[in-house]
């Protein structure tokens, strides 16, 4: 019952579609709230399945008669589908204003309609085709919306990008999909995932065990549509389409990636080797969104790398085997998300009429760049900065779960938590001011409420998703490193960021810091990032380089 | 003889460079010199006719072919699998290139239908998978016939923008690509998923590799055709008429129904 009655959602956003379109003619702009209406209803049966699903406790499918378009509602369902309808509804309210008087008003609704009965199709699916079906059409979708001023180029140029990104990721899915099935016979999730627990060593392309290589090919699917190195170059590029578009495809379509990866839990579990490889492009994402994100000027720019970079995030929990923080994380960025980028158009709009910077310690830092004089010895407090954190977040994740010790991905992640309070506390010395420990103060309280309510949330929903403790078990396990190599790369990974914390300690207390010592290196750093590593250029010449290759060689052959 | 039959079955379902003929006659190359034979077979009747019949000739050959074909000879089968799949895939990359809406049809007929031959020695069913291959370029052949009627030529970057100018038509006419470049709910779209999903399994390889990267190589084409026709600045000197509505309504009620015979093809299909 509560599978079928999950067919709605889809069928809501496909009618509302239908709706808009037929009834543009007549009721003109109100055709925004017909929209707004219906996802105000696929809102609220999304919120009534999640707590019916919330006592029910298991997964459940349904089918209409036919193999494709089935339907596996279980917990991630249910709260993949909250939080696609809650982020939908916040996209629909915003751009029913925003969007006035633009002239493709209608068809800028109906795409909207339609891409969130996609994205929601692709939650619900319960067989890989239509998964498949789903995924493919986000990326086409997606592909007009960015269109939305068909006379730009430069519209037109990154929308194109972003198809063949996606394209590129659909190809690996249906690869997936395809042994799949034929390993198994059915194209039934629930159905494939019993096949795996039951023999999950039968091999298939090269001897390779079915479990690895379709872990791969759903990592590589993931990687395109959540813009990771090297399949990101699209997501920072995507801004000329309007700012609803940003913010539907920064706070849910590049999450898809995560979600895939979890839908597909059950195969990783029986992986040993491929969640390291989500580890590894996660991480390098996450250092490469984060970095670019800090040279832009253009505040949507920087929220698009920021966002790649919190893709690598997310990408790197799974590659820990923390799959359920994975989901926290994505819930969590893409409601901030969300908020930021329909935030972004006003402080542009304040600060034309009004800067209204208050004079103090943050306008002489930024703005006159003239760093204040730090307050304490360097070496008291890189002490006070480098300890604290690393004791919050111990602290935090001992109160929540005594044995997380135990899980290397755990610890991985504790050691991100504490760079990034490393980091915070960095910059609070870096400002100085005339009252650095109130300050220090306000910000060690903050990282300690983000870190005690994001352990929380990540130990709630890891028990809602997975609720088996063997199965956490054994997506850790599948996720860890030999443990003799696991310490001794913990603590050279250890000693090298406390040894970096240090040096930049030392370094911003001297006369002359390094970065200004070492100018021309840091040019040459600062010029190469400025080009984005030259991938999007690289790109740029391949396709170049093929168009003209194809031209040449239908010269040749005379066209037929 | 097997051999000489698939040989001639290359004709039909297009191995290169027996392609060439089949090409050359859906280009309007072949055939007779005066104005109303040559109107003809660039006409959307015949183009639709050939696009429907060659792969279904070229199966009854297949077919006829694998009877007398012994039984320790699979590898023939597979040498005309991998020939199958170079093909798709260099008319998928030639495509990229392509401008005129004829060159371009044949160019895409080409490499989706010889596709076919990928599957045939791990024992797909060809019948329909060929059938939703080329069924889906039947709306985009009356499409360009239509840029042909109206400016005398269909041909991308000429006349670009019609979205601001022709929007009935220009929305048709990206359904119609779409549907040709296998995109849900086309019957390419699952005609492409039936091949990989029925071929798969004794070679993954040889299988996917082809069918990836021709699928591939049709979006980017796909959207070189739409950025050269559908978007950007339109021009002033020329004289734009959109579909009429009863038109649209026709061709988006026929663009429906193939989405459905999409889904029907699936399911018989797997």
């Amino acid at each position: 019952m509560i599978a079928h009655l999950a067919y709605s959602l889809p069928l809501l956003g496909l009618i509302s579609a239908l709706a808009v379109l037929a009834s543009a003619q007549r009721i003109g702009e109100r055709i925004s709230e017909l929209s707004i209406g219906f996802s105000l209803v696929i809102f609220v049966v999304a919120l009534g399945l999640f707590l019916r699903q919330l006592s029910v406790d298991q997964g459940h499918l349904a089918t209409i008669g036919i193999s494709l378009f089935t339907i596996y509602f279980d917990s991630l369902t249910a709260l993949m589908a909250l939080a696609v309808s809650a982020i939908s509804l916040m996209v629909h309210l915003y751009s029913a204003r925003y969007m006035r008087d633009d002239p493709s008003y209608v068809r800028f609704f109906v795409l909207l309609d339609a891409i969130n009965a996609a994205i929601m199709l692709m939650v619900l699916a319960g067989d890989v085709l239509t998964l498949l079906l789903a995924w493919h059409s986000i990326g086409v979708i997606l592909y007009f919306l960015l269109n939305h001023d068909t006379r730009r180029e430069a519209a037109n140029r990154y929308a194109f990008w972003t198809l063949i990104t996606h394209r590129v990721g659909d190809l690996p899915l249906m690869a997936a999909a395809a042994l799949l099935y034929y390993a198994y016979g059915t194209l039934s999730i629930p159905l494939i995932f019993e096949g795996i627990a039951a023999d999950p060593h039968r091999s298939t392309v090269f001897g390779l065990p079915i479990s690895e290589t379709v872990g791969l090919l759903i990592l590589l699917a993931a990687f395109a549509k959540s813009a990771q190195f090297p399949l990101h170059t699209w997501l920072p590029y995507t801004m000329d389409g309007p700012t609803p578009v940003s913010a539907l495809m920064h706070a849910g379509i590049v999450n898809s990636g995560g979600f895939l990866i979890n839908r597909f839990a059950p195969v990783f579990a029986h992986t040993d080797s491929v969640l390291q490889v989500a580890l590894l492009i996660g991480l390098a994402t996450t250092i490469m969104g984060s970095a670019m994100m800090l040279m832009q000027s253009d505040i949507k720019k920087a929220l698009g790398y920021s966002t790649m970079g919190q893709m690598g995030y997310m990408v790197m929990e799974c590659g820990l085997g923390a799959f359920s923080l994975a989901i926290v994380h994505l819930i969590a960025h893409g409601v901030f998300k969300a908020t930021l980028f329909m935030d972004s158009g006003s402080p542009i709009s304040r600060a034309r009429r009004d800067p209204n910077i208050p004079e103090g310690e943050i306008y002489k830092f930024m703005v006159e760049r003239k760093p204040p004089k730090p307050p304490l010895s360097w070496v008291i407090f890189a002490a006070i900065t480098i300890t604290v954190p690393l004791f919050i977040v111990l602290a935090a994740h001992q109160v929540v779960d005594e044995g997380f010790l135990s899980h290397q991905g755990a610890i991985v992640l504790l050691l991100f938590g504490w760079i990034t309070g490393v980091q915070t506390l960095f910059f609070v010395y870096k400002i100085g001011g005339e009252e650095p420990f109130k300050l220090l103060g306000y910000v060690m309280l903050s990282f300690a409420a983000v870190i005690v309510i994001y352990v929380l949330a990540g130990h709630t929903i890891d028990t809602l998703l997975y609720p088996d403790p063997a199965f956490r078990e054994a997506l850790y396990r599948a996720a860890s490193l030999p443990d003799p190599i696991f310490t001794v790369l913990m603590l050279v990974l250890v000693t090298l960021i406390a040894a970096g914390w240090l040096l930049v300690f030392w370094s911003t207390a001297q006369p002359e810091p390094l970065r200004r010592r070492y100018r021309d290196s840091y040019l040459s750093i600062y010029a190469l990032m400025s080009r984005e590593f030259y991938i999007g250029d690289l790109y740029g010449r391949l396709a170049g380089g093929m168009l003209t290759r194809s031209r040449r060689l239908n010269a040749l052959m005379r066209w037929v | 003889m097997s051999i000489a039959l698939f040989l001639i079955a290359g004709l039909f379902l297009p191995l290169y460079p027996l392609s060439i003929l089949p090409n050359a006659l859906l280009q309007g190359r072949l055939g007779g010199t005066t104005r109303l034979v040559s109107e003809r077979r660039r006409g959307p009747v015949l183009k639709s006719a050939l696009v429907m019949l060659f792969p279904v000739m070229g199966i009854g050959l297949v077919a006829l072919g694998s009877t007398i074909l012994a039984d320790g000879d699979s590898m023939v089968l597979t040498v005309f699998g991998v020939w199958g799949g170079l093909t798709s895939v260099l008319y998928a990359f030639r495509l990229l290139s392509a401008k005129d809406g004829e060159i371009w049809i044949s160019h895409l007929f080409s490499s989706a239908v010889a596709l076919i031959w990928v599957g045939i020695p791990y024992g797909v069913n060809p019948i329909l998978p060929a059938i939703g291959l080329s069924v889906s370029l039947i709306p985009l052949v009356f499409m360009l016939d239509q840029l042909t009627g109206r400016f005398g030529i269909a041909r991308s970057g000429l006349y670009p923008g019609l979205c601001s100018c022709m929007p009935l038509f220009a929305h048709l006419f990206i359904a119609a690509v779409l549907a040709a470049i296998a995109v849900p709910f086309s019957p390419s779209f699952f005609a492409v998923a039936a091949l990989a999903f029925g071929g798969v399994g004794s070679d993954e390889v040889v299988v996917l590799l082809p069918i990836c990267l021709s699928w591939l190589l049709w979006t980017w084409a796909g959207a070189n055709l739409l950025t050269g026709i559908v978007w950007g600045v339109p021009r002033d000197d020329l004289f734009y008429r959109d579909l009429s509505r009863q038109g649209a309504l026709g061709l988006g009620g026929s663009l429906i129904a193939l989405g459905f015979f999409g889904i029907v093809l699936v399911e018989v299909a797997l």
